[in-house]
């Protein structure tokens, strides 16, 4: 009898142990909690604010902005990146179409700089400085971002420009639609076998913004080619695995009213998954040791940029409530006026997105681009 | 997960041939305690979305989770001795222990009740955990330690079998987590 009691025991204690020891480790390593702050539109349009500022106070008499800073040394760590700036500029220019007060100006100084900066390449235009190849994001951004500003504004005060730059990527796309990213100076020619894990997606947004420009052109075309390739061939040509999360291919989808629903859901659940992911990582050394470090603002921002388009393209609740929760980590992560005024240059670091410390402008125009294409997921769900 | 893969995972995760040896003889007591594991997933599936809400995880994390647990499980019985008969308890008792708890109300399964509900609802939990639970008693029921050689060694086989197609659902769930939105 003894013995039988014995038995239960020891078996009903395994069992609990059994539970118990499933709960916790589970949750202390697979399914951590995914912190998502519930923001408002209204939280989300303080937030764009705020970084529009930030441009606005760091913006050089060229045009250019700070770019790497470091907030605890108070150091401009120096650097610049043309793509960058044209990202900038684009991101500036969604802000002035949602209505944020201030940032067409500063979008159209930076502008300013690359137009003084655009070079013959090819059959077209080129923004580029330097002695280097010529690297085709930059002239793509900008072209895309000055879609923007005439879909805004109405102006069609560059539409001469846009056009010279979309004949210079035309140049650059091969015949199955693969995009080099490089055009060389010296022989007057796109550098062989030079292929960009953002730049496809970067010349297919380019173009497909300009068919709205100029329905009768090449563009839709053009882009519908580099499209294709990216759906049927980009990831084993280019040699990419895992599939590449490509968020700037999902502006062009919306450009072109959609793509092929199965990549489209596959790229959905590529960025869905790194939100849960991100969601997960917290500040404390626990997550930091079994997440790894928060990410950059830059890389946060382009799971938004991703959502928010494809949200358009194919609505989905949980594409939605992924949506809402990176924009709720954004704001969160933020910056904010009253947090910089502890810091040693409050003016450098209000409205920023830091990493141990340190910003670079593309945290910011991610993180803005992503707000504002969130926007329409948080207004839906309010 | 699909419903398919839900009731699949549900059923062969119970895995009646495992089970038997870890049961009580007398398969009345199987029986009872069957039922009653079966109304303990029928409750986590049904408090499967305000848990996972409460605990902030998504539905796919939580089948990530489950996945993991389901083959970690199913990989431990795939080199764990059974008990020996001689030590499983006997008596009506032995409906609530061994029988319901540990044995048939298990975490794995529970887990998988869990992530299943959220995902599709308690109907298919319940179809899942009653097939595994009504193999188990009938399995219990036809099969006992008196069986022949044969008998036996068929069981551990079939066991095995259930076992390694746990493993493939159980990887199958994980991968559905991790590339889920």
């Amino acid at each position: 009898m003894d013995v039988g009691r014995r038995t239960i025991t020891h078996r009903l204690l395994g069992g609990v142990a059994a539970w118990v020891l499933v709960a916790v480790v589970l949750r202390a390593f697979v399914v951590q909690p995914e912190m998502c702050p519930v923001v408002t539109p209204a939280e989300v349009t303080a937030a764009v604010v705020e970084t529009v500022g930030w441009f606005e106070r760091n913006q050089l008499d060229d045009g250019t902005w700070l770019y790497r800073y470091d907030k605890d040394d108070d150091v401009d760590l120096g650097g610049y990146n043309l793509t960058r700036h044209a990202g900038v500029t684009m991101s500036l220019y969604q802000a002035d179409a949602a209505g944020v007060s201030g940032a067409r100006s500063i979008a159209d100084a930076g502008t300013a700089f690359a137009l003084d900066n655009l070079i013959t390449a090819g059959d077209g235009l080129a923004f580029h400085r330097g002695s280097a190849d010529v690297r085709v994001g930059a002239t793509a951004l900008l072209v895309a971002g000055l879609v923007i500003r005439r879909d805004t504004t109405g102006a069609a005060t560059y539409d001469e420009e846009m056009v010279e730059m979309g004949e210079f990527l035309i140049g650059q796309i091969e015949a199955n639609g693969a995009v080099l990213a490089g055009w060389d100076p010296d022989t007057g020619l796109p550098v062989p076998d030079s292929y960009s894990k953002f730049f496809t997606g970067e010349v297919f947004w380019a173009l497909a913004s300009l068919a709205r420009v100029e329905p009768d052109g090449p563009w839709r075309d053009a882009a519908e080619s580099i499209g294709m390739y990216i759906v049927e061939e980009r990831d084993e040509a280019e040699e990419v695995w895992p599939p590449l999360p490509d968020h700037w291919a999902s502006y062009a989808f919306v450009e072109l009213g959609g793509g092929d629903a199965d990549y489209i859901e596959r790229q959905q659940a590529l960025f869905g998954g790194q939100v849960r992911y991100e969601s997960q990582r917290d500040t404390d050394w626990w997550t930091y040791l079994t997440r790894g470090r928060r990410a950059l603002g830059a890389g946060v921002g382009t799971l938004g940029e991703a959502l928010g388009n494809l949200w358009q393209v194919a609505p989905d609740d949980d594409v939605a409530a992924r949506g809402a929760c990176l924009a709720g980590m954004l704001v969160e992560r933020q910056v904010d006026a009253d947090e910089a005024l502890s810091e040693r240059d409050p003016g450098r670091t209000a409205g920023a997105w830091f990493q141990f410390g340190v910003t670079q402008m593309d945290d910011q125009q991610h993180a803005m681009s992503a707000l504002l294409l969130t926007m329409p997921i948080l207004e839906s769900l309010s | 997960m699909s419903t398919a893969v839900a009731v699949l995972a549900l059923a062969f995760g119970l895995n009646a041939f495992r089970r038997r040896r870890e049961l009580p003889g007398t398969p009345l007591y199987v029986a009872v305690g069957a039922v009653l594991a079966l109304a303990g997933y029928l409750v986590l599936a049904a408090v499967a979305d305000p848990l996972l809400d409460g605990l902030d995880i998504s539905a796919p994390n939580a089948r990530i989770g489950a996945g993991l647990t389901l083959g970690l499980a199913a990989v431990f019985d795939l080199f764990r001795r059974a008990p020996d008969p001689a030590s499983v308890p006997s008596g009506p008792l032995a409906s609530l222990a061994p029988a319901f708890f540990p044995v048939l109300f298990r975490p794995d399964v529970g887990v998988l009740a869990i992530s299943a509900g959220a995902d599709r609802g308690v109907g298919a939990v319940v179809v899942g955990a009653a097939i595994g639970l009504a193999a188990c008693v009938g399995w219990a029921a036809v099969v006992d330690d008196e069986a022949g050689p044969v008998t036996l060694r068929l069981e551990r086989g079939l066991g095995h079998l259930a076992t390694a197609f746990t493993l493939w659902l159980a990887v199958d769930v994980t991968v559905d987590g991790v590339i889920d939105v």
